[in-house]
């Protein structure tokens, strides 16, 4: 295990060098095929937090590790960049603003890199490619929340997709079956960059109520946001059938008590590791977001607090028609949907 | 072959997930109720509400450190118990009493310092059961009184006694309350560090504790301070104190808030915490982790009729509203970082209440200049 270690750091300190010398003249000019194992996985697990690319470099893919290298590098000028006058101020209430976009941008990008270089260690790329949406889909699940903090632990859930060239909405419902608590939600997106290979520019716009009927508030929040999705296959052949997705956006809350109004903003900060399927999609994440059923993280330190929720979900089409979903996620509390679907191609 | 290697990307996933937790208060919130119990020499003492420390206790010495300006102590005394006690009370109210209507005599011992008071308390043979009260003799008197909030002191212990300094210039501050974050790094030396420049302090210091407590073992705060929630009253004003150092409040302790709020809802009632449940500057998000909990905690005290929510953890002072709750950040103890560019600095808060109007008249800023 020590030799393991010693081998991943000195793995990590080549992938460094090759990143910024040139380029060997015996370099192969061709992407050869990875070669993905056990020992490539450990390195991009342990080092590879360290020194993302680590795990590709060893399964062979140098290509691929340098873009995650430089995906890492590029999110971690972005959190510095942010985080330095972010505690140079105390977090001041008037740098705030564009300080904490930086520091989200840039960890999301700096921890994704990671997971794809997990990823492209273990399995050497996937040839399976984006799975067509159809036109219309909708999705009528369950969900299991079990919050010490409220009453609930059950909700029904539903949603549509229609879609209409790079125009989609998407309206949704999280219904508790056994409390007074409703939270609906209509979300309209334009996707206005978006290519072949699945990568896209996407503008969204939402607006929930979210009702507490035996606690006697309401949320009203309106937000916009710009999600991105790369398709990670550029980097290299390791990192054939995955994706990355970053979203960023702002929402204003305003919280209905008995008697008074109480506004917020809602700092909205999303990324995301993403695989194709055969038939369908998975994704792991992080989502900044605090207001929704799953809040934010408590891992029971110093630090809690400003932390959103991590999620997996997947979507998988069984025929042309139906199809199965599923998500959990962790935050203040763990949360478990799943959900069939119908979709009219 | 090729599924098993994709499982280490689930792996990452998994630890993730294990990582989360969704009582991390759980087991500090169970802790209150071991609080201000001790027995030796044959007799047993309680302290109602856990508002007290048993600091030490030994046959015929017990020492507390008290966590509220009132206490009221039950003794059970087993046949043959030791019946001459030494009572010392450490971060007492100046001018407490100590009166028992069991107790065959009650010597007052005086003190070495305003918030140290010693007294020397004999009980019959005959007795098997007793309940002490200490409390400053004004105490049930409903009319104004002042007391000071502060809260982060962290890396501002060396120079906090600027502000023990400042508030014992004015004599109308009877106690102040705290929000935690006392300590920097949270190991027991430097909370007893804490404690010794109370010493400067000439009245007590009452806090729940924040998230810089966490640092070190819980049982540090316990024997040293006492409990994290509780609740006193004091000339008619109620106080209630939460543990939201992990950015959230157990749900065992919404439980306990609920008698409290119906106690207190025709009086003046102050609800002091770490964490601010709503981070006004939102986009920064200091403050639950769960904007619903959030959202939940000031309807309950809303319907309460809480008059004011104190809490610290971000550096700086603010004062907003949520829900019809008055709501005070106060976070000048002196900890690193402050927040720059607010004009704020070091500072502590007095606030004036009057109970027998059931307000509080006036919330005024001291700032201490570096």
């Amino acid at each position: 295990m020590e030799g393991t270690r010693k081998r991943g750091i000195g793995v990590a300190a080549a992938l460094v060098a090759s990143l910024v010398g040139p380029a060997r003249a015996d370099e192969p000019k061709i992407d050869l095929e990875p070669d993905p194992g056990v020992l490539s996985t450990l390195a991009a697990v342990v080092p590879g937090f360290i020194v993302s690319g680590t795990g590709t470099y060893v399964a062979g893919d140098k290509r691929a590790a340098r873009g995650i290298v430089k995906v890492q590098l590029i999110g971690l000028g972005v959190a510095v960049a942010g985080g330095i006058p972010m505690l140079a101020t105390g977090a001041s209430r008037r740098t705030t603003g564009f300080t904490m976009p930086l520091v989200l941008t840039g960890t999301g990008l700096f921890l994704s890199s990671w997971i794809a270089d997990i990823y492209g260690a273990s399995t050497g790329g996937r040839e399976v490619g984006p799975f067509p949406a159809p036109k219309l889909e909708l999705t009528l699940g369950y969900a299991y929340v079990p919050d010490p903090q409220f009453d609930y632990d059950h909700f029904a859930v539903a949603s549509a997709d229609f879609r209409r060239g790079a125009w989609r909405a998407t309206p949704s419902a999280w219904i508790a079956m056994d409390d007074d608590v409703q939270r609906l939600r209509a979300e309209a997106a334009w996707r206005f960059r978006e290519r072949p290979d699945g990568s896209f520019l996407e503008a969204q716009t939402a607006a929930t109520v979210h009702r507490h009927g035996d606690d006697d508030f309401e949320v009203y929040t309106g937000e916009v946001s710009i999600l991105a999705r790369y398709d990670l296959a550029q980097l290299g052949r390791s990192l054939r059938g995955s994706f990355l997705e970053a979203g960023l956006g702002l929402g204003i809350e305003t919280y209905a008590f008995d008697d008074d109004l109480f506004v917020s903003d809602l700092p909205l900060a999303r990324a995301a590791f993403g695989w194709h399927l055969r038939r369908g999609e998975a994704q792991i994440y992080y989502d900044h977001r605090h207001d929704e059923v799953v809040g934010g993280l408590g891992l029971g330190t110093t630090f809690d607090g400003p932390y959103g929720h991590f999620g997996a979900q997947a979507s998988y089409w069984l025929t042309d028609r139906w199809g199965l979903e599923a998500q959990v996620e962790v935050g203040s509390v763990y949360t478990t949907r799943l959900a069939i679907k119908w979709g009219l191609p | 072959m090729r599924r098993r290697r994709q499982q280490g990307t689930g792996a990452v996933f998994v630890a993730l997930l294990l990582a989360g937790c969704v009582r991390p208060a759980e087991d500090r919130a169970d802790a209150d109720f071991g609080v201000g119990v001790g027995e030796a020499g044959g007799a047993t003492f309680t302290v109602a509400g856990g508002l007290a420390s048993v600091r030490s206790i030994e046959r015929g010495k017990l020492v507390l450190w008290a966590q509220a300006p009132v206490l009221s102590i039950d003794v059970a005394l087993a046949p043959g118990a030791t019946a001459v006690w030494d009572i010392t009370l450490l971060n007492a109210m100046p001018a407490a009493e100590l009166t028992s209507a069991e107790a065959t005599g009650v010597t007052d011992g005086g003190g070495p310092r305003p918030t140290v008071k010693i007294w020397t308390v004999t009980f019959d043979a005959t007795t098997d059961a007793a309940t002490i009260e200490i409390g400053p003799p004004d105490w049930r008197m409903i009319d104004p009184f002042r007391f000071a909030y502060m809260t982060d002191i962290q890396t501002g212990i060396d120079t906090v006694t600027d502000l023990y300094d400042r508030m014992n210039t004015d004599p109308d501050i009877r106690f102040v309350i705290a929000g935690g974050d006392l300590v920097e790094r949270g190991d027991r030396d430097e909370l007893v560090l804490v404690q010794e420049m109370l010493q400067v302090l000439d009245v007590p210091f009452f806090s729940t504790n924040g998230n810089h407590e966490l640092w070190a073992s819980d049982s540090d705060w316990e024997q040293l301070v006492g409990v994290r929630n509780f609740h006193f009253v004091f000339k008619g004003a109620h106080f209630s104190f939460a543990d939201s150092a992990s950015a959230t409040l157990d749900p065992s302790v919404y439980d306990r808030l609920e008698p409290w709020l119906e106690q207190a809802r025709d009086e003046v009632h102050v609800f002091a915490t770490h964490y601010p449940p709503f981070d006004p500057i939102g986009i920064r998000e200091g403050g639950f982790r769960s904007r619903k909990e959030a959202a939940k905690l000031y309807s309950m005290l809303a319907a309460g009729n809480v008059d004011a929510l104190f809490c610290g953890h971000i550096h700086s002072f603010y004062a907003y509203e949520v829900a019809g709750v008055p709501t005070y950040i106060s976070g000048g103890g002196g900890a690193d970082p402050q927040e720059k560019l607010d004009g704020i600095g070091r500072h502590y808060l007095t606030v004036d209440a009057n109970p027998a109007l059931l307000r509080l008249d006036d919330v005024g800023i001291v700032r201490i200049e570096d």
